[in-house]
């Protein structure tokens, strides 16, 4: 029971919620005094707010009944699976953007994502990573002069 | 005349509108980036046909803005983002073609009433404005935050609790008044605060394609036969932007005076209006999950508001956004010198102006149309499709916002949580009006201590905000106690 409230996606969601108003309003009583009003009249508030919900997300846990049916568990078991493949993909987005910047990283991601995650053809992943090349290099850096970020690696490697 | 009887002005108008709709249209270029980009274009040009350019081109901005708001849920602005909240659970239902004709209509509609709006108040300009003192910025504000509790639903606790987060979020500075260092862990990127454009993206754009990925299928959840992303769905779209006419004047009227007020920022219009179509709906229940007018409200203010926006900038010089800030700059370099000496010199080129706005604002309609069913069938493409191009689209807008890598740190993690408060019915619109009105409202407050103390409260203008505010929270509170006819409420999480 209990480990199957601490890991209930509801609860640890509020509780984050909790955390960050918490930690919030005290960080914000050093702040000087004319600082500190606006954080904590809306602060000390959310504070007990976030409590309330986490309380009631506890109580709604312990009432829930678990479907515990093979249907649902292939279903619960599926969705994680996508979940986790997105957050993975979101984040090599992230990683990768932030190493290689968003000419280099854009359409190799996006060749990727096509064709590693969601299996489409080479020949899509192909044509859908050039394309990305043109609008992201193409339009943004050379039609606009908007200056890109370049990455981090790539700005350490080039000096 | 200057702008219809100029074959020149009339051209500049027709090529400046596609501009600023696609400006709108990709997340983090806006129209401010847009301006900027085009004043080496106008540079050295006749000046009207300069001036007509970019402000043709600023007023259709937000009209190209909806599209990825309802097709992707992916807000280009702050102001774009109060059209996701209905925008997409309408495409979802397979109304893309219908929201899409809403939101054009509106947004014709609203720029045309708003350049009438500008020529009926240009007498009694000067008064209207100087009422405005930080004590009703502040009770504005305040009015504008009260909405929170309207757009949370059923889940009044999540909605208050998610809004406050946007207004925890909002102190993240330097504190404008001491100086002093809040929540900023030493980091220079965050001394301005949080980029808005990429919050918002987190918030909304993340935790869409997150969840498109996880549920497979496309962004439509009926089907093609089903659906109406034609032209039918889009002249539906356009017809009930007049069968709700009462709500498109008011929306119109509310967006042009709100983006008159120097200061209290465009974003906040979009979404006081949303709130009071929600608050003056029969049907409350429907909003978030595809109402028509939760797309109608939000699209007449953000064009109405340009119109607004224009009175100060071009009659006191004092922006009424950083639309209007930049376009006040490009008009300088043009040789078009706003200031009190426009109401006896300069009538002609405000004349202009006013005209340039509202047919700029009618051409994007027609323009557009055209192309409204196509970018409708997107909404039919499958998701796998959709998601690497939308999700490279979002972090660049998130790069554009301030041109900081760390904005990509700040998407990425607050998008991560904000996937869970969509799962776990967390009502996300609450944290946009939390993070847009948060310095206003603290800004403004400290600025109206100052000057009255206390006192503040008892000024006629701050009187009367109370008193509206009074009004329609307890309206509100009467409406939802009177027994429905539907029984839940569920908001887009």
């Amino acid at each position: 029971m209990s480990a199957r409230l601490f890991l209930n996606g509801r609860i640890i969601t509020a509780f984050i919620m909790l955390l960050v108003f918490s930690v919030m309003t005290i960080m914000a009583f050093d702040f000087p005094a004319k600082a500190r009003l606006m954080p904590l009249m809306f602060g000390i508030p959310g504070t007990i707010f976030g409590l309330l919900q986490l309380l009631m997300e506890i109580k709604h846990a312990m009432a829930e009944v678990p479907d515990e049916s093979a249907e649902a568990v292939e279903k619960a078991k599926e969705e994680k699976k996508n979940e986790t493949q997105m957050f993975l993909w979101v984040f090599l987005y992230f990683i990768f953007i932030l190493g290689f910047g968003f000419i280099y990283a854009s359409p190799f991601l996006v060749f990727g994502f096509l064709f590693i995650a969601k299996k489409e053809s080479l020949k899509t992943a192909i044509i859908s990573s050039i394309c990305t090349f043109i609008v992201i290099y193409g339009v943004f850096q050379t039609w606009f002069q908007i200056p890109l970020f370049e990455g981090l690696i790539i700005e350490w490697l080039t000096g | 005349m200057n702008v219809i009887g100029s074959p020149y002005n009339m051209g500049m108008l027709l090529l400046a509108v596609p501009i600023g709709m696609f400006f709108g249209a990709i997340p983090g270029l806006g129209g401010k980036l847009g301006i900027v980009m085009m004043i080496p274009f106008v540079f050295g040009m006749d000046p009207i046909a300069g001036a007509i350019f970019l402000i043709s081109m600023h007023a259709v901005v937000h009209t190209g803005g909806s599209v990825p708001s309802i097709l992707f849920g992916v807000p280009g602005t702050g102001a774009d983002a109060a059209t996701v909240v209905d925008g997409l659970p309408m495409t979802r239902n397979g109304e893309a073609g219908r929201a899409m004709g809403a939101s054009l209509g509106a947004s014709g509609v609203g720029g045309v009433i708003g350049g009438l709006f500008l020529i009926c108040i240009l007498p009694v300009l000067r008064p209207v404005i100087l009422a405005f003192s930080p004590a009703e910025f502040f009770m504005l504000a305040i009015f504008g935050i009260t909405f929170i509790a309207m757009l949370s639903g059923n889940s009044l606790v999540k909605g208050l609790l998610v809004g406050f987060f946007g207004l925890m979020l909002s102190f993240v500075s330097l504190d404008p008044n001491t100086g002093a260092e809040r929540y900023t862990f030493g980091l220079l990127f965050l001394w301005d605060g949080m980029d808005i454009i990429t919050v918002i993206l987190a918030m909304f754009a993340i935790p869409e394609m997150i969840a498109l990925g996880v549920e497979g299928g496309s962004m439509s959840l009926a089907g093609k036969q089903k659906g109406t992303a034609g032209y039918k769905g889009v002249f539906t779209g356009l017809l009930d932007v007049f069968r709700h006419w009462g709500l498109t004047l008011r929306t119109s009227i509310m967006g042009a005076f709100i983006g008159m007020i120097p200061g209290l920022g465009g974003d906040a219009a979009t979404w006081i209006c949303y709130g009071h179509a929600i608050q003056s709906s029969k049907n409350p229940e429907k909003f978030g999950k595809g109402a028509v007018e939760g797309v109608i409200a939000p699209e007449t203010a953000n064009n109405s508001k340009e119109g607004g926006s224009l009175l100060p900038t071009l009659f006191f010089a004092v922006p009424g956004s950083s639309g209007m800030a930049i376009l006040l700059g490009a008009f300088v370099m043009l040789g078009i010198q706003p200031g009190p000496a426009m109401a006896l010199t300069g009538m002609d080129i405000v004349w202009t102006l006013i005209w340039a706005l509202m047919i700029a604002n009618i051409v994007a309609v027609f323009f557009f149309i055209a192309f409204v069913p196509m970018l409708g069938y997107l909404s039919y493409v499958r998701g796998s499709l959709l998601i690497p191009f939308v999700l490279a689209l979002t972090f660049l807008g998130a790069f554009l916002g301030h041109r900081s890598w760390e904005n990509l740190i700040v998407l990425f993690v607050l998008g991560g949580f904000a996937y869970f408060l969509k799962k776990y019915g967390w009502p996300r619109p609450p944290f946009v009006i939390g993070i847009i009105l948060g310095p206003i409202a603290e800004d403004s407050y400290h600025k109206a201590f100052q000057l009255w103390g206390y006192e503040f409260l008892l000024r006629p203008g701050a009187l009367i905000m109370i008193a509206l505010i009074i009004g329609s929270v307890g309206f509100y509170i009467w409406k939802s106690t009177r027994p429905k006819k539907e029984g839940v409420v569920e908001y887009v999480g």
